[in-house]
């Protein structure tokens, strides 16, 4: 219409409208509205749908907590109840990212955490957050928070955790895991045993925290509601008395079998009746059977963090009829995953992790390849999670995951550098057909080996990449041109990341500038050009591009877990901003922009 | 604990046993070749993708394993723990076990590992010009798990120990197993 004369009659049409629905109906309208893609495209529409959609937004996720500034999302998003909040790249899982890198919580919280007058849920991922950032989060909320999950997150103590305990007695949810904290002491459990009396979810797996098992007897007394604990390791024998006390509990991961072999100690551990979420630490061959009793009921089994052999898991999934998760190791070995496809129909989520790579130790025997996913693929047809490290793999078992998983959400595949040959590579075909049937994808990750997809496969992906917006390709293609036919396809690809590839700095700026959603670009093991400058070509407003040269071998920098990054190969991150340029790098990662 | 080393001693003899069986049968298929492969379905290790002279080198530089003669008897029994160990080496679908100190074995593992990233190293300049190839690596949390597990798993190992006849005998069979092949591979 523009420069057109609206006819009267269109006016008046369009003025009726906007007259006929009040703000109140548009306001209930809006507010059943959860989708956020559907919810952006709400917000599109006129001003006051903008308006209105800003007024009765509850939750936002920042994918990237350097994508915007926290005083744009308060002004826009002035009632949210629940936000998430995305640090550093996904490779600091891996050690690949230094610590100091950023991602810090400080500007987000002294921020929002006053004027946001209903936000009660703060979920931070993978973001440094310190006791002081806690302590300003509690003094601002600490009485109207219901949920804080800090995910991966370092940088802060149990002192932080004794004032959320002190002071936040309406948490629901307290999520920590995979933490790394200073443990101070273990009063902020019992401090959070005597303070509060309505939480449903407390998870401190993996931290290493110490704890004493009275003051979880004390939170289990206390907390009627307790329906999942996930903790740190602590003896099984000494939580006899707290699985006691916890009759509502559902959830439990993280008790340990201290005393190999002394299964006498153990024989009187009792579970709470509904439990049906388990992982336990260090069981092994001798250790199983406490879990037969009631493994008929169990919907979750996590068995990434035990001892047993490829016979112990057969052994424990042929009594698991009712899995919707489990979570392993490779040691399962295709047999394990054919009692799995047997055993198993209900199964949803299935996650193979790498083990250890040293067969000296008794325990690891086996691996994963084409014949157990294959099995899983035509046994377990309700999947919508695989993620998977395997040593063989074929185009055939592919496609049977393409045939069988048509509700497949997320598959993730990594190709172990141990075996030197590969029964059928490139996976070209392979790949092309489990996309084209796997048209409910969103997130899919390919990690091969020199070889393994051609720029063949490659230009696949892109094309039946439907509706994928995350993925993770490491050694795939041949050329340049393969990540430019790649590109081209990719339309609805929001995240990429890109890992020990051959692309040139040039096909890598080409291809970010074909990607019409892409809104973050992270690679590591590239062609570098001689000046570094070809990183440039992808230069356009809004978009910032940092640029982290190789360290020197003696300029490792140290995570605080006291190990070195395991490598120190250059890294390439780029990525939208409505917040301009980073103010606070560290001296190592170096801003690119045109002068 | 004792009632666990023997089981761990029958495991490593059936092993052993197993991969005889399995070399014995490749060899009557008529192919050297094949018999130089690594036996179908095992898992090989670092140590298993080095060549058989690069082996023997690292082996040597880390020094001779003593005889089995001086196998422990009960009284020095912690002592001679703390002084020399069994290291159990698979190798090419065989086990082999030596009596080494603490030092010389972590050195036999690290020149492995080395032996096996230079070699790596190659491959991907092979495959895609002067390009190295990052290495794979776990989450954080299954780094520590798999940490933990090895030093509980190495921990047990003393309380391994049998009686000396089962050490002696075990030591004897694997290590006349390991020479066997060594002799073959001469002869070819």
């Amino acid at each position: 219409m523009g420069g057109e004369v609206p006819e009267p009659r269109r006016l008046n049409r369009a003025l009726s409208f906007d007259d006929w629905v009040p703000d109140e109906a548009l306001h209930l309208v809006m507010g059943h509205v959860e989708d956020p893609r559907d919810r952006e495209a709400a917000s599109r529409v006129c001003r006051r749908w903008h308006r209105i959609d800003a007024l009765t937004r509850k939750h936002v996720t920042v994918a990237f907590c350097y994508a915007a500034r926290p005083a744009r999302l308060r002004e826009r998003f002035p009632r949210l109840e629940s936000l998430s909040l995305k640090g550093k790249p996904r490779a600091a899982m891996y050690g690949l990212i230094p610590d100091d890198w950023g991602a810090y919580a400080a500007p987000w919280i002294d921020e929002l955490a006053a004027p946001l007058e209903c936000l009660k849920a703060l979920h931070l991922r993978r973001m440094t957050v310190t006791d002081a950032d806690i302590a300003a989060l509690v003094r601002a909320r600490g009485h109207m928070l219901q949920e804080l999950k800090l995910d991966k997150c370092i940088g802060f103590s149990t002192d932080a955790l004794r004032l959320v305990a002190r002071s936040c007695r309406s948490l629901r949810t307290l999520f920590l895991e995979e933490c790394h904290i200073t443990d101070k002491g273990g009063e902020w459990l019992h401090e959070l045993a005597v303070n509060n009396s309505v939480l449903v979810t407390l998870n401190f797996y993996m931290t290493e925290l110490k704890v004493a098992p009275a003051d979880l007897e004390l939170l289990a007394k206390n907390c009627k509601s307790l329906i999942s604990l996930k903790m740190s390791e602590c003896d099984l024998s000494d939580l006899i008395s707290f699985f006691q006390t916890a009759n509502a509990l559902q959830d439990f991961a993280g008790g340990a079998f201290y005393e190999v072999g002394e299964l006498t100690k153990y024989e009187k551990v009792k579970f709470p009746p509904r439990l049906c979420f388990l992982g336990l630490t260090y069981m092994g061959t001798n250790e199983m059977p406490v879990i037969f009793p009631f493994s008929m009921k169990l919907k979750k089994l996590d068995l990434q963090y035990t001892f047993l052999t490829t016979e112990d898991h057969c052994q424990i999934i042929a009594k698991c009829p009712n899995l919707l998760i489990l979570e392993v190791r490779n040691v399962i070995g295709d047999r394990g995953l054919e009692v799995v496809g047997d055993t198993c129909k209900k199964l949803r989520r299935l996650r193979i992790e790498r083990g250890d790579d040293d067969p000296g130790l008794q325990e690891e025997q086996g691996g994963v390849s084409q014949l157990g996913l294959t099995a899983v693929a035509v046994g377990c047809r309700e999947l919508e999670y695989i993620a998977a490290y395997v040593s063989d793999i074929t185009n055939g078992a592919l496609e049977s995951i393409g045939t069988f998983c048509k509700n497949l959400y997320d598959f993730r595949l990594v190709l172990l550098d141990r075996e030197r040959q590969v029964t059928d590579l490139p996976l070209d075909n392979g790949v092309c057909a489990l996309l084209r049937n796997c048209t409910k994808l969103r997130r899919f990750a390919l990690y091969l080996r020199p070889g393994g997809l051609s720029d063949d496969g490659l230009s696949y992906i892109g094309q039946y990449s439907g509706n994928i917006q995350y993925m993770l390709l490491g050694n795939v293609g041949e050329s340049d041109h393969g990540l430019i036919r790649f590109a081209v396809g990719c339309t609805n690809l929001q995240k990429l990341e890109l890992r020990s590839c051959c692309f040139s700095e040039r096909a890598l700026s080409l291809a970010v500038l074909q990607m019409p959603s892409l809104r973050y670009i992270w690679v590591q093991g590239y062609r570098a050009s001689q000046t570094g400058l070809d990183l440039l070509l992808m230069a356009r407003p809004f978009w910032n591009i940092e640029f982290t040269p190789p360290s020197p071998e003696s300029f490792n920098h140290m995570t605080e877990d006291g190990e070195p990054c395991v490598d120190s190969h250059a890294q390439v991150l780029a990525y939208y901003s409505l917040a301009g340029r980073r103010s606070d790098c560290p001296q190592w990662v170096i801003p690119l922009h045109p002068a | 604990m004792s009632t666990r080393a023997p089981v761990e001693l029958d495991f490593l003899g059936l092993r052993a046993a197993a991969a005889d069986a399995d070399d014995r049968h490749a060899k009557s298929g008529g192919s050297s070749a094949s018999s130089s492969s690594s036996i179908r379905g095992m898992e090989t290790s670092a140590i298993a993708r080095i060549g058989p002279h690069l082996l023997r080198r690292v082996i040597a530089a880390a020094g001779p394993p003593p005889p089995p003669s001086t196998a422990p008897v009960p009284e020095e029994m912690p002592g001679a723990a703390a002084a020399a160990a069994p290291m159990t080496l698979f190798y090419n679908g065989s086990v082999a076990v030596f009596d080494v100190s603490h030092d010389k074995a972590e050195a036999i593992m690290r020149m492995a590992t080395e032996a096996t990233k230079a070699k790596g190293l190659a491959r991907g300049n092979a495959i895609v010009g002067n390009f190295a190839k990052e290495p794979l690596t776990r989450t954080k949390s299954l780094q520590r798990f798999l940490s933990k597990r090895k030093e509980r798993l190495t921990s047990l190992g003393p309380y391994q120990v049998g009686g000396p006849a089962a050490v002696g005998a075990t030591t004897s069979t694997t290590t006349k197993s390991f020479l066997a092949k060594e002799e073959e591979h001469t002869a070819s």
